[in-house]
C-alpha cells in the first residue's frame, strides 16, 4: 500500500519526464541540427554556466544568472506593484460607483485590447530607454486582469450583506472596508494570479527595449547569436520564476482567505 | 442553367494560361528570405529579374529571423550579414555563401551638443579621455551583433579607443529605438544602420561624425547564404538566384531612384530618408574573403562566437554561382 501511495506521488512527474526524455532523444537523433534544437542536457549545461560559471560557454553571461534574474524580478515587481495598486483601487471604485464606471470604464475597455507590445514606441517616447519603459510594459500586462477581476469581485458582492451593514449604521467607507473589499478578495486574488503571469510574459517584450540585463534581454541577445540553448534556458528561467511568483501569491492568499484554504469546488480538503 | 455558356470561356482561359502554367511548373522554385533594412529591400526585386527560376521572396524583420528560417529548412536562400554567416558556422549549421549583395550602410552619429567636427578622431579621443577623467561614462550605443556594431568596434580599435574600458557600451537591439535614445540624451554616440542614420540626421536628433569603414572588416554588410542540400538538389536554380541578385545590384547601382523607390515601398519610409540612405549603400555582389576572415577573427576576439571559424568561413564561400552569373573568375570576385 505504502509503495502504491509512493508511486501515486510520482504521477505528477511522469509527463514532464516523458517530455524531456522524448525531447532529448529527438535532439540526439540528428533529425535536426543539434544547435537548432538543443537537447535538455545541453540547455542544462548552458544554464549551469549562466548560473554559476561552470566552463564559460555562455561567454559574457557566464555566472550572471542571479544578476539577470534580479533585474527582471525588480522590473516585474515594480510593474506588478503599480498595476496592483491602480488595478485594485480603480476596480473597487468602478465596481462601487456607477458614476465612476460611466466616466472611466469605456476608456479603459478601449485601451484593454491594445497589445502591450504595440505600446513600445510610445513607451520609449514617454520614458526613454532602460528600466522605465520596461516597467511600463510589465504594468500594462498585469493591470487589466487585476482591474477586471476586482470590478467583477466588487459587483458580485452579496447585496444582502451590504444592506445588513447599512442597517446597522455603516458608512460608505466602512461598508467598503469591512464588507465589499473582503467579499471581493477571492476575485482580486484571481486577478493578481493572472496578472503576475502576464507580467512575466511581458518581461521578454519589455526587455527588448534597450535594457542591459534581465532574462528577457538575455533571451533576445542569445537569439541574435543563435544561442538556442541559452534562449531555452531563459525561457525555462522565466517559467520557473513565474511559477514561484504564483506560489508566493497563493501563499499570501491562503493566509488572507484562510476560510477557503485548500478547498475545491467539491468542498473537500 | 446553360453549362456550355460558362464552360467555353473557362476552357478558352485555360488554353491561354497553359503556357504560363507549364513554365511555372517547369521553373524550379526557390524560397528566398530577406530582412527589412535599407540594404536588404532590393532583394524584393529578385523575382522580377529572375530567369529560369521562380523566386518567392519573403521579408523577415531581421537577418536572424531569415537565418533561422534557412537553417530550419523553411526557405532555401537567405540574405543575412557576414556576422550571421560566422555565427551560423560557429553553431555548426550547414550554410554556404553564394553571393554578396550590398555593402555599407553604417554611420557614426554624435549627440548634437558635442563640439566635434566630422571625422576628427583626435577630438573624439580627447573628449572620451576627458569624460573618463571626470568619472562620467561616455555612452556609445549600437545593436549588438549587427554589422554596424562590428564596424564601430573595429574603427574604435583602429583609433586606439578600447570599447570595453574607455567608453560605456549600450546595446539598443532595435535600430528604430536609436533616434529616441539620441533625442533624449541617453547616449553620446551611436553607430547605426541606414535608413535609420539618415532619419536621425534629418530629424536633427544627432549629427554625422563619420563612416566606420577604416578597419579590417571594411564596409562588408550583406551576404547571400544557402545550404549544401539546396546546392546538391537545385544548382541551376541557385545560379538563377545569384544571376538575379547580380542584375538587381546592377539595376540599383545604375538607377538610384529605383533603389529609393524600393526602399520607400518595402519599409514605408519617406522618400527623403530613402534618398539620404542610398548615398551610404554600395550594391556589390562580390564576396570578400580577406575581410570575411577578419570579421570571423574579430567576432571570436569579442566572444560573440565560441570557436575559430576562419577555416569554415573560407571553405564555405562558394564562388561558382557568382562566376557563372558574372562570367568572371573568382579572383575578380573578392577571392
Amino acid at each position: 500500500m505504502a509503495a502504491l501511495a509512493q508511486l501515486r506521488k510520482l504521477d505528477r512527474y511522469l509527463v514532464p519526464v516523458l517530455v524531456l526524455a522524448g525531447w532529448e532523444a529527438f535532439s540526439r537523433s540528428g533529425a535536426l541540427p543539434a544547435a537548432l534544437l538543443p537537447a535538455p542536457s545541453t540547455v542544462l549545461w548552458a544554464w549551469a554556466d549562466w548560473l554559476i560559471g561552470t566552463d564559460g560557454n555562455t561567454q559574457t553571461y557566464s555566472a550572471h544568472w542571479l544578476a539577470d534574474m534580479l533585474a527582471s524580478l525588480s522590473r516585474v515587481a515594480a510593474g506588478f506593484a503599480i498595476a496592483t495598486v491602480l488595478g485594485v483601487g480603480l476596480g473597487v471604485a468602478i465596481g462601487w460607483s456607477r458614476k465612476i464606471e460611466i466616466v472611466i470604464e469605456p476608456t479603459l475597455q478601449m485601451l484593454r485590447p491594445i497589445p502591450p507590445v504595440s505600446w513600445i514606441p510610445l513607451a520609449i517616447i514617454w520614458f526613454g530607454i532602460a528600466n522605465k519603459p520596461a516597467i511600463f510594459l510589465v504594468f500594462l500586462g498585469a493591470f487589466f486582469p487585476i482591474l477586471l477581476n476586482t470590478i467583477h469581485g466588487v459587483k458580485t458582492c452579496d447585496r444582502n450583506l451590504i444592506r445588513a451593514g447599512a442597517m446597522v449604521g455603516g458608512s460608505e467607507r466602512k461598508l467598503l472596508r469591512y464588507i465589499v473589499v473582503p467579499a471581493a478578495l477571492p476575485s482580486i486574488f484571481a486577478g493578481l494570479r493572472i496578472g503576475i503571469g502576464s507580467a512575466w510574459m511581458l518581461t521578454v517584450t519589455a526587455e527588448m527595449v534597450a535594457v542591459k540585463s534581465g532574462l528577457g534581454y538575455v533571451l533576445w541577445d542569445s537569439y541574435y547569436f543563435l544561442r538556442y540553448d541559452l534562449v531555452l534556458a531563459a525561457m525555462a528561467s522565466i517559467g520557473l520564476l513565474g511559477f514561484m511568483s504564483d506560489l508566493a501569491i497563493r501563499f499570501v492568499m491562503a493566509r488572507v482567505l484562510h476560510w477557503q484554504r485548500n478547498t475545491t469546488l467539491g468542498g473537500g480538503e | 442553367m446553360d453549362v456550355k455558356r460558362f464552360l467555353l470561356p473557362i476552357l478558352a482561359l485555360l488554353v491561354l494560361a497553359l503556357p504560363t502554367l507549364s513554365f511555372a511548373e517547369d521553373a524550379p522554385k526557390i524560397k528566398l528570405g530577406y530582412a527589412k533594412c535599407a540594404h536588404c529591400t532590393p532583394m524584393s526585386l529578385t523575382p522580377q529579374f529572375a530567369e529560369g527560376v521562380a523566386i518567392d521572396a519573403v521579408s523577415f524583420n531581421t537577418g536572424t529571423d531569415a537565418l533561422t528560417a534557412l537553417v530550419s529548412k523553411n526557405i532555401d536562400v537567405a540574405q543575412v550579414t557576414y556576422l550571421h554567416y560566422a555565427i551560423a558556422l560557429d553553431k555548426g549549421f550547414d550554410v554556404v555563401a553564394i553571393s554578396g549583395q550590398v555593402n555599407g550602410g553604417s554611420a557614426i552619429l554624435l549627440a548634437n551638443d558635442l563640439e566635434i567636427a566630422p571625422g576628427d578622431w583626435g577630438a573624439l579621443k580627447a573628449l572620451i579621455a576627458k569624460y573618463k577623467a571626470d568619472g562620467k561614462p561616455f555612452r556609445v550605443a549600437a545593436s549588438r551583433g549587427n554589422a554596424q556594431d562590428i564596424h564601430m568596434r573595429g574603427a574604435f580599435a583602429k583609433q586606439g579607443i578600447d570599447i570595453n574600458k574607455d567608453v560605456q557600451f549600450i546595446n539598443i537591439p532595435n535600430p528604430s529605438d536609436h533616434l529616441q535614445a539620441l533625442r533624449r540624451g541617453e547616449v553620446e554616440l551611436i553607430c547605426t544602420v541606414e535608413p535609420f542614420a539618415t532619419q536621425i540626421m534629418q530629424a536633427k536628433a544627432a549629427k554625422f561624425f563619420g563612416f566606420p569603414y577604416d578597419q579590417a572588416a571594411g564596409k562588408l554588410t550583406n551576404l547571400i547564404l544557402t545550404r549544401s542540400d539546396v546546392i546538391a538538389s537545385n544548382p541551376k536554380a541557385l545560379e538563377g538566384v545569384v544571376r538575379a541578385v547580380v542584375k538587381v545590384d546592377a539595376h540599383i547601382a545604375a538607377d538610384k531612384p529605383a533603389l529609393i523607390e524600393v526602399i520607400s515601398k518595402v519599409t514605408g519610409l519617406d522618400k527623403a530618408i530613402a534618398t539620404g540612405a542610398v548615398e551610404n549603400l554600395d550594391p556589390d555582389p562580390k564576396m570578400y574573403r580577406a575581410s570575411a576572415l577578419a570579421i570571423a577573427t574579430m567576432m571570436r576576439d569579442l566572444k560573440y562566437i565560441n570557436s575559430d571559424v576562419t577555416a569554415a568561413v573560407e571553405k564555405n564561400l562558394d564562388y561558382r554561382f557568382l562566376e557563372a552569373a558574372t562570367g568572371k573568375p573568382k579572383t575578380e570576385l573578392g577571392y
